[in-house]
Order: C-alpha cells, then sequence, then structure tokens
C-alpha cells in the first residue's frame, strides 16, 4: 500500500462521514427524535397529569415513553425499587454501555429482598461516583407504592395495571438543556444517548419481570 | 544530491496535515466501530425482549441512531485536539528522521514512528496517572481500555506505519529523482 493508493481513498472517505452525518442528523431532526420523545407512548399518556411533574418546571423538550408489561404492578415495582448503581439492580439497561463511562453498573438478574424499601431522600446513582458527585446521583422526591416514583431531577415513573396480570410502565423526563456544556451538545449527545438508555431501562425491566412465571403470578414485591 | 533528497521529502506543512488527516480519520473510524459493536450488542438485547409494542423496527432503528448520532459527534469534537496532536506527533517523526541519513530505509522510519507514539503515550499516561490520579480498578478497567489503551494503541500502529510509508514516498520520488537527472 503506498501513499498515492492510499490518497486514493481519502476523498470517499471524507465524503462518506460528511453525507454519514448530515444524513444522520436530518433524519434524527425530521423523523427520529420526535419518535424518541414519545416511544411507546399513546396520545393520552402523553397529556397523562403524572405525579412530581408539577414540582419540575420544564425548561426543556419533555418525553413521554410507555410499554406494556406482562406482569403484575407488584412484579415491576419490585424491580424499578431496586433501580441505582447502589442497590444492586443497576439500571437494568444496557450495562456495557454504561460502563465505558465509568458506572461500574452490576445489572442484577434477581429481585433482592433487601433493596425493597426505598424512601424519600434516598439516592439511586448513575453511576460508581454518586456519594461524592451530585450530578452521578438522583434523590427520590415522592413515592406511591406499586403506582409511581419520581426523582428530584423531574424523571417520574409511573405503573398502570391494565388487569391483575399486565401493567403499563410510563416514563417522563424533563431534559434540562444545560445539562451538558452548551444545549447543542445536550441535544446531539445527551438527549439521544438518554433515549438509548431509557428505552433500554424499560425493556430490561421487561424482560426481567416476564421471565418468571412463578414471579409474574405472585408479585415478587410482597 | 543533497537538492534531490531534499525535493523528495515532504514539506513540513504536508507533513503536519498528513498526521493530522491520518489521526482524526483513525478517530472517526473508531468512532465507526463502536457504533458497529453497539447496535450488535444492544439489537441482541432488543430482539430477547418479546412483544415490544412501540414496534420491533422502529424501536431498532430509534437506537440505532440514538447510539451513532452521540458517537459521530463526539468523534467530530475530538478531531480537533486529536488533529492537534497528529501534526505533531507527524513533525517530531519528521524531524526524528531528519538526524539520520538523507533518505532513511522504510523500517527505520517505522521504528522512529513507534518511538514518537510510544513516547508519547507514555507522556499521556503518566500525566493522567501522576498528575490527574487516574488508576487502574476492576471498576475503571473497561473506559480505561475504550478511551485510553485502544486509542494509544491504535495511534502507535498508525504512526508506525504512515511513517513506513512516508520513508517508501521519499525513495520512490529520489529514484524518480534519480532517473530523471
Amino acid at each position: 500500500m503506498d501513499s498515492t493508493h492510499l490518497s486514493s481513498y481519502r476523498k470517499p472517505f471524507w465524503l462518506a462521514i460528511a453525507v454519514l452525518m448530515l444524513a444522520l442528523g436530518g433524519l434524527y431532526v425530521l423523523i427520529i427524535r420526535p419518535y424518541h420523545l414519545r416511544w411507546g407512548a399513546t396520545d393520552q399518556e402523553l397529556v397523562l397529569v403524572l405525579p412530581g411533574a408539577a414540582a419540575i418546571p420544564a425548561d426543556g423538550p419533555i418525553s413521554t415513553r410507555a410499554i406494556t408489561i406482562h406482569a403484575p404492578a407488584a412484579t415491576v415495582w419490585a424491580w424499578l425499587v431496586q433501580t441505582g448503581q447502589n442497590r444492586g439492580g443497576g439500571w437494568h439497561s444496557y450495562d456495557w454501555l454504561e460502563n465505558l463511562f465509568a458506572a461500574d453498573m452490576r445489572e442484577g438478574e434477581r429481585i433482592e429482598p433487601q433493596w425493597q424499601q426505598l424512601r424519600v431522600g434516598d439516592q439511586l446513582f448513575f453511576a460508581a461516583g454518586g456519594a461524592t458527585n451530585p450530578a452521578m446521583a438522583a434523590t427520590v422526591a415522592g413515592i406511591v407504592p406499586e403506582r409511581a416514583l419520581w426523582l428530584g431531577d423531574g424523571w417520574t415513573f409511573v405503573l398502570q395495571p391494565i388487569d391483575a396480570s399486565s401493567t403499563r410502565l410510563i416514563l417522563r423526563y424533563t431534559l434540562h438543556p444545560d445539562v451538558l456544556v452548551h444545549p447543542l451538545l445536550t441535544y446531539t449527545i445527551f438527549e439521544p444517548a438518554h433515549f438509548v438508555m431509557e428505552s433500554g431501562m424499560m425493556l430490561g425491566i421487561k424482560r426481567r419481570a416476564e421471565r418468571d412465571p412463578l414471579l409474574r403470578n405472585s408479585g415478587a414485591g410482597r | 544530491m543533497i537538492q534531490s533528497t531534499h525535493t523528495a521529502r515532504w514539506g513540513w506543512g504536508r507533513t503536519a496535515w498528513y498526521g493530522a488527516e491520518a489521526c482524526v480519520a483513525l478517530t472517526f473510524l473508531y468512532s465507526l466501530v463502536f457504533i458497529g459493536y453497539a447496535i450488535v450488542r444492544s439489537t441482541l438485547a432488543i430482539l430477547a425482549t418479546p412483544e415490544i409494542d412501540a414496534g420491533l423496527t422502529a424501536t431498532l432503528i430509534a437506537t440505532w441512531a440514538g447510539l451513532a448520532l452521540p458517537a459521530l459527534v463526539v468523534a467530530a469534537l475530538a478531531a480537533i485536539p486529536v488533529a492537534l496532536i497528529g501534526a505533531l506527533t507527524a513533525l517530531a517523526i519528521r524531524v526524528l528522521l531528519a538526524l539520520g541519513s538523507a533518505t532513511p530505509t522504510p523500517r527505520r522510519a517505522g521504528a522512529s514512528g513507534l518511538a514518537v507514539c510510544v513516547v508519547v503515550s507514555l507522556a499521556l499516561l503518566a500525566l493522567l496517572t501522576q498528575g490527574m490520579g487516574v488508576s487502574w480498578t476492576p471498576a475503571s478497567a473497561a473506559t480505561l481500555t475504550f478511551w485510553l489503551v485502544t486509542p494509544l494503541v491504535l495511534y502507535s500502529i498508525a504512526g508506525t506505519v504512515a511513517s513506513w510509508q512516508m520513508a517508501e514516498s521519499w525513495l520512490r520520488r529520489r529514484t524518480a529523482f534519480g532517473e530523471l537527472r
């Protein structure tokens, strides 16, 4: 491979990168981002008044995402309350991805009794440094057992029983444009990444809650 | 003889540009490889989830885009410091080669490139470990491997290969000049 041979790849390479970024950016703004902001949610769920939402001033876009889980609300709740890097369950999302950012996440694969008690004021760590870095933790701002949990940074988790064996899990998040250094970075890095991790969390809770027929029928939180 | 050697070698500006461009291209390639890896792993997890009411195909595409966009933006942001490191590395290799024989062999040029890249890598590691307190622990292993060790290994390999090619290019041009004269 000589330098002239190599240089013949230069223009097509940079052209491909530019086209990829422009196409992805355009698709994201026009089609993908609107889908991200309401992934799985019905029109009714988008306007649903959720607990905790009023306490957070909406200074940025709000996402509402939902998923149906074929398990009782008590089982879904049991997985939800052991969320957090410091609570044995991780965030039920893509731990291999979180660990590329020093999260030190170990996903729990079973419900642990010691993590079933969650109180207002408790901290849920996003990463291992949550104890010393406030940006790496969220504080529980409110709880309605087996129905709702909301965090101080504008993140609400709601469970709506559909019937005895199915539950609707609804998550609402208020994005703060200054969460990264500049709003442009927040919208191009944090917001799409947040979709990946949050939808991954919802899918992770669904997989775990639906996996064990015994838990599904009995309700693990009881 | 001296005149032909000078003509055969790349100028300082071209050398710096080549180093900068090679490092930025590597950064984007690395981000593309990461995107591919992340797409495969996230797809496997999504496919393992039954009955996604938001739609399987739409969820997959939305997740792929959600992974790709931040990775490419981070690569674009990293391009500025990476270009600087690439340019400085190429100039350092050029200086090292200029100290020796008039036209270095590709083997010697490759060794010089590797030496410069290893020294820069070790300096960076020393700065992070001694100056900023970064340490290798089981908790930080994945993070450091992804953000530091793999990029530095790629950087060192690229520095070696690029130096080798630079010397080959000089040799060819020198031969061509010699034949013309």
